[in-house]
């Protein structure tokens, strides 16, 4: 089919673009103390080193069974530092996400949950190696890293209020120019009926759920490698959540995305997610497999309220 | 609101002075108000674009006029090609303006933004007396402009000027629409003119929508200019005026309505020939007061103009 092509043409390019590590290694040498570090020093002595940058820190970093791998992954922070004016949000976050992997990022308010996916996709000013597909793009504006293959659903769920809901669909296939625009156009409004249906009406006047649905018809009309979703169910009926989620767990196996999910609804992301961070006060406080994370003394009482 | 008073006065403008200056007075306030419109469509597509009043819409415009003019008087080029060559350099001027004096700027910063702006004005009416002078010159007309050149409407003149110019209104709306609705660029303004945060995280350049919007603008307004010069005559302030009358009119409009800026221009143009025609106190320098007037009373009682967005983003 058609879409299987243009799939694999895109991970024909993720394939070339992984040949050009040798190139990024040598780049990343240059860049010094950050990089050369972790490359000299075995993960753990570089871990224990980071912990020991925090002092008075109450919580120390778990590393549950089942954490991150290290190698080949698909998105790849070490050490990232995120910062609003001179206000430091971020406090050295390492995480790494694989390809096709769904990662759960759990947090209280305030936790810097949204900051976390607003560095990754370069809306918030950070320090620290952030790579994507091999590449460094700590560097990068945020039109370079969509056309990368990153996608991101806001927080809010940042519908085009003004436009139509069709507009907004294809607001999403912004930066594509190949021929099944289409395609993807008619797959989604397959997918969400209900905006098939409402189509011509402005975005703006959908429901909460509606516009959840045209958030995520509209990150994956770019067809991403990975897509960033902030609180998906916020606001939304149970049933509708649940809905949103199947949709997304199916796509997102279907064309081997990778999601980095932040979410209030714990259990349900944890059963979605193959791993999970927990963010305190701008750090990692507890990583691991979903499975571990839920059956977790202490993430369960915070988060799954058990 | 406005519809029915304009009705009502027109009724007694009727009475008052017989059907036929009637119509004269709206055929001439008509005319002028889709220049105004006009005009009035490049600071809304600058204002949908940065949430800022570009203050040097008209000195661009007037500076394109006498760019224009120069290619017709100095270089000998056709009426229509001077004034096509006259909009692309104003446009390509415009793009250079906003990649070196606007996009350094933090684009939420509008104080900042707007007093560029208005040292751009000072600027352009600067440059424009240096090159040119202030002796105000003849604009030629596209249109036949002799005295027999009108058709007559119940013994109202209703000039081929006034049909040209409507009609290069007509045209300039439509190749915008067209341009909004199914270009790339046109997709991108509309997406930064509704959410700026949202437009980024689809892959959309903020800074070269922008500059496209301040592009299209100085374009549109040169037009503008090269249609109102030849009644005005031109002069580095001849654009002054019609800038204050834009302004009541994309506040009528609703600062954030093509369309609304379009009908807010006529509405502006309209009011302005009958309450100076009718009313004799007000006398023809009442009109500069007619344009604060409206701009005041919009802002006071219905901010959001005739046409503009009334309802608030959800979230
Ligand atoms: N635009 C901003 N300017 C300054 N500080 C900010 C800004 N946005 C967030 N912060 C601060 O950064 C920290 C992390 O915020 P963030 O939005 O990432 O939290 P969150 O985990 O997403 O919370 P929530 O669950 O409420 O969405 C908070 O202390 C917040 O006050
Ligand atoms: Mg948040």
């Amino acid at each position: 089919m058609s879409e299987l092509a243009s799939e694999s043409m895109r991970q024909g390019e993720l394939a070339s673009e992984s040949m050009r590590q040798g190139e990024l290694a040598s780049e990343s040498m240059s860049q010094g103390e950050l990089a050369s570090e972790s490359m000299s020093q075995g993960e753990l002595a570089s871990e224990s080193m980071r912990q020991g940058e925090l002092p008075g820190e109450s919580v120390t970093q778990r590393e549950l069974p089942g954490g991150s791998r290290t190698h080949g992954a698909l998105l790849e922070l070490r050490d990232v530092h995120a910062y609003y004016g001179d206000v430091e949000c971020l406090h050295g976050i390492d995480l790494t996400v694989d390809q096709g992997e769904v990662v759960v990022v759990l947090g209280a308010n305030g936790a810097g949950k949204t900051t976390l996916l607003r560095s990754i996709c370069r809306l918030v000013r950070t320090k620290g190696d952030i790579t994507f597909g091999g590449k460094q793009i700590g560097g990068k504006s945020t039109y370079d890293v969509v056309r990368r293959g990153v996608s991101m659903v806001p927080q809010g769920r940042g519908t085009l209020v003004d436009l139509s809901v069709d507009d907004n669909i294809r607001a999403g296939g912004y930066i594509r120019r190949d021929k099944e625009v289409e395609a993807d156009v008619r797959y989604w409004y397959d997918v969400f009926p209900r905006l098939a249906e409402r189509k011509s009406t402005s975005g703006g006047s959908l429901s909460g759920g509606e516009q959840q649905m045209l958030a995520i018809a509209r990150a994956l009309m770019s067809r991403p490698t990975l897509l960033l979703l902030d609180e998906p169910s916020l606001g939304l009926a149970p049933i509708v959540v649940r809905q949103l989620f199947d949709v997304l767990a199916r796509v997102c196996a279907e064309r081997s995305v990778a999601m980095v999910v932040v979410e209030q609804n714990a259990a349900l992301a944890l059963d979605m997610a193959q791993r999970g961070y927990v963010l305190e006060a701008g750090t990692v406080a507890v990583t691991g497999a979903a499975d571990r994370l839920r059956n977790d003394e202490s993430v369960r009482r915070a988060y799954l309220g058990y | 609101m406005v519809g029915a008073l304009l009705a009502a006065f027109s009724v007694y403008a009727v009475i008052d002075g017989g059907l036929t200056l009637y119509l004269q007075r709206v055929i001439d306030g008509a005319t002028n108000g889709v220049l105004y419109g006009m005009v009035a469509l490049a600071l809304v597509l600058v204002f949908k674009a940065t949430g800022v009043i570009n203050f040097a819409q008209g000195a661009m415009a007037m500076v394109g006029t006498f760019l224009a003019f120069t290619a017709f008087d100095k270089w000998g080029l056709p009426l229509i090609v001077a004034i096509i060559v006259g909009m692309a350099i104003s446009a390509v001027a415009a793009a250079g303006i906003e990649r070196t004096l606007i996009r350094p700027f933090d684009p939420s910063n509008h104080l900042a933004i707007t007093i560029v702006t208005l040292a751009l004005y000072l600027a352009f009416n600067a440059l424009a007396a240096l090159l040119w002078g202030f002796d105000p010159r003849g604009f030629p007309s596209l249109f036949p402009t002799g005295s027999g050149d009108y058709l007559s409407i119940a013994g109202a003149r209703l000039y081929y000027t006034n049909l040209g110019t409507a009609l290069f209104v007509g045209l300039v709306v439509l190749v915008l629409h067209l341009v909004l609705s199914r270009a790339r660029l046109g997709l991108a303004f509309r997406c930064v003119a509704t959410n700026v945060e949202s437009s980024r995280l689809l892959g959309i350049h903020i800074g070269r929508t922008v500059q496209g919007s301040w592009a299209i603008a100085a374009a549109v307004g040169t037009l503008a200019g090269c249609l109102a010069a030849p009644t005005t005559y031109l002069d580095p302030t001849f654009m002054d005026k019609i800038l204050v009358y834009a302004f009541a009119a994309a506040t009528l409009g609703g600062l954030d309505s093509i369309a609304g800026a379009l009908v807010g221009g006529v509405v502006v143009g309209l009011s302005i020939a009958l309450l100076t025609g009718y009313i004799p106190v007000l006398g023809g320098q009442f009109a500069l007061g007619c344009a604060f007037f409206v701009i005041i009373a919009v802002l006071q009682f219905k901010p959001s103009g005739l046409l503009g967005r009334r309802t608030q983003d959800r979230v």
